[in-house]
């Protein structure tokens, strides 16, 4: 799944480009995850988690929000887009992530502001092989 | 038949919200959105922090960009004065840029007519009789926290009448900034009477500690203008020369548009009294935000509250209420602060503030104080323990029975104080854990 090729110059670039996922705040994970040339990397077992339930995890520099919605998962960058508060303390329902700050809440299924709703959470492509989740952290 | 008009009275977020709430609902019609301040709709509890410290600027204040309100069809009076409210004929009288066009005209003024209208004029800052002038400052708008900023910057030594929310904000940013803060403050504590003897000990304990001197139990009597400053007088003798003075002594409900228009005012609180649906006494007149007394159905009374959170809530909801939907308001009050890196937040409604069970420690700066009756969480208020308060959100108003042992005891996170909700898991995944 690494194109090792591409991970040789994405090594450096790895702050830019994540910098430039996150200008663009329309993509939906799986827009971004239908690009395979990034870094695939182990972030953890899907057996530890649970469904409805959300874990921080950092891959490779990256401070990376894993959710659980019902079987299905989703990554996001660990921080709040209003002040960059971790996500990972908050609160997820099933449906939508809230930020113990502020309260600030997004959709957990496309990362789209709930309350606001003119935000969007970054979201990292991701997947599940072999029962480990796999996210592209470039 | 023309399309119905919705008038929305107050740029604040309760007035915004109610805006875009109607649109994203669905609503075709005409949205009139009036406020008196030349600016559009934003936010305000960036004014007594980031905005006056300069780490943001007036368009990061914005509830929606300036071009929503085009693109949505929302049309926004700036800088526009509703001067009555004429509930029987179902009309405003504006006056200010937009006053004299548009509508029917008659003396300088506009008559708009309704199908419905929101009030949502909030509150301004009550104000100290004999504390005013030049480098005085009430804080309440853009224009407010822009004029104290730049006399921030040219400022040493700064006095804070006042150490509620908005006092130990402005006292915290302008620490923050280097100025020399004084901070006089009746109570024996900043916030005594709305966060309880455990955090709002601690906050002293941090404002102090991050050098606002701020004397407890003591207040300013008598302010004079030397020509090169401020001279405070206190209760307790004492003098104190500073270069500016920002008072915040709590907030006044701007009811008199409700009021002269014969809307019916909660005697208590001193607001326009609503129904759990934001319904005033007068027909298709609705009242959210500051100004709102609200029948709460999980209290049984009538509640006003002055905090962000509930104002975006209950314009959101009374969108809702306007386009058909039959839920009660029965949202719980949320409401934080930010000073320096730390955060207090509360949700729920206290019992009693003198009989709160503490879980954590205000020396480790990290501290929640419960309100428990009957085994219920009434509330809870935490300095730097928000996992607390998102739990006891999710708790509050449902059935669940804890002690007061259990809520001490900080090794056992609250959300598991109650059975965990049964979900849907696969065998393997559940095994797993187990």
């Amino acid at each position: 799944m690494t194109d090792t090729v591409t991970d040789t110059v994405t090594e450096t670039l790895t702050d830019t480009v994540t910098d430039a996922v996150s200008e663009t705040r329309d993509d939906t994970a799986d827009a971004v995850a239908d690009s395979r040339t990034g870094q695939w990397r182990e972030a953890m077992p899907l057996d530890e988690l649970w469904e409805g339930e959300m874990e921080g995890v950092e891959v490779d520099g990256h401070k990376i929000l894993l959710v659980n919605i019902d079987g299905e998962i989703r990554a996001y960058r660990n921080r709040c887009p209003h002040q960059a508060w971790e996500l990972s303390d908050g609160d997820f329902d099933g449906e939508n992530i809230t930020c113990c700050r502020h309260l600030w809440t997004f959709n957990a299924e496309s990362g789209q502001g709930v309350n606001p709703e003119n935000c969007q959470l970054v979201g990292y492509p991701c997947s599940v092989v072999d029962g480990m989740i796999m996210v592209d952290v470039t | 038949m023309s399309r119905p008009r919705y008038a929305v009275v107050g740029g604040g977020v309760a007035g915004a919200a109610t805006a875009v709430h109607l649109r994203k609902l669905g609503f075709d019609g005409e949205i009139v959105l009036i406020t008196d301040e030349p600016v559009v709709p934003y936010e305000r509890p960036p004014l007594s922090k980031q905005f006056l410290a300069g780490t943001a600027d007036a368009d990061d204040l914005r509830v929606q960009p300036p071009g929503w309100y085009a693109d949505q069809e929302v049309d926004l009076r700036l800088g526009t004065r509703v001067e009555a409210l004429d509930v029987a004929a179902s009309e405003l009288r504006l006056s200010g840029p937009d006053g004299g066009t548009g509508g029917s005209t008659a003396g300088g003024t506009e008559r708009l007519g309704y199908d419905a209208v929101v009030l949502a004029t909030g509150s301004r800052p009550r104000r100290l009789p004999g504390i005013d002038g030049e480098r005085v400052h009430y804080l309440r708008t853009v224009a407010d926290s822009t004029r104290l900023r730049d006399q921030l910057a040219a400022a040493d030594r700064i006095g804070v009448l006042g150490a509620g929310f908005l006092g130990c904000e402005v006292a915290a940013t302008a620490v923050e900034l280097g100025k020399q803060v004084v901070v006089f403050e009746p109570d024996p504590a900043p916030l005594r009477r709305v966060l309880g003897e455990a955090v709002s000990s601690a906050l002293l304990d941090i404002h102090r500690e991050h050098g606002v001197d701020i004397r407890a139990g003591d207040y300013v009597r008598e302010l004079t203008d030397t020509g090169h400053g401020l001279l405070l007088s206190s209760n307790l003798g004492g003098h104190e020369e500073c270069d500016l003075v920002a008072v915040g002594v709590g907030a006044r409900p701007n009811v008199e548009l409700a009021a002269e228009a014969g809307l019916a005012i909660d005697p208590d609180s001193g607001g326009v009294a609503v129904d759990e649906y934001g319904r005033t006494s007068a027909p298709n007149v609705y009242a959210i935000g500051d100004i709102a007394a609200q029948l709460h159905p999980r209290y049984g009374r009538r509640i006003r509250v002055e905090h962000h959170d509930t104002a975006l809530r209950q314009g959101a909801h009374v969108a809702g209420v306007l386009l058909g939907g039959t839920e009660p308001f029965a949202e719980a009050h949320w409401f934080w602060s930010d000073q320096y890196e730390h955060t207090i937040q509360s949700v729920g409604r206290p019992h009693d503030l003198s009989d709160l069970i503490t879980r954590g420690s205000g020396d480790d700066r990290s501290v929640s104080a419960f309100s428990l009756v009957d085994g219920h969480i009434q509330a809870v208020i935490s300095l730097d323990r928000p996992r607390d308060v998102l739990d006891v959100r999710r708790l509050l108003f449902t059935e669940h029975r804890v002690t007061a042992e259990q809520l001490r005891d900080a090794s056992t996170p609250v959300k598991r104080l109650v059975p965990r909700p049964a979900r849907p898991s696969t065998q393997g995944k559940t095994a797993a854990r187990a």
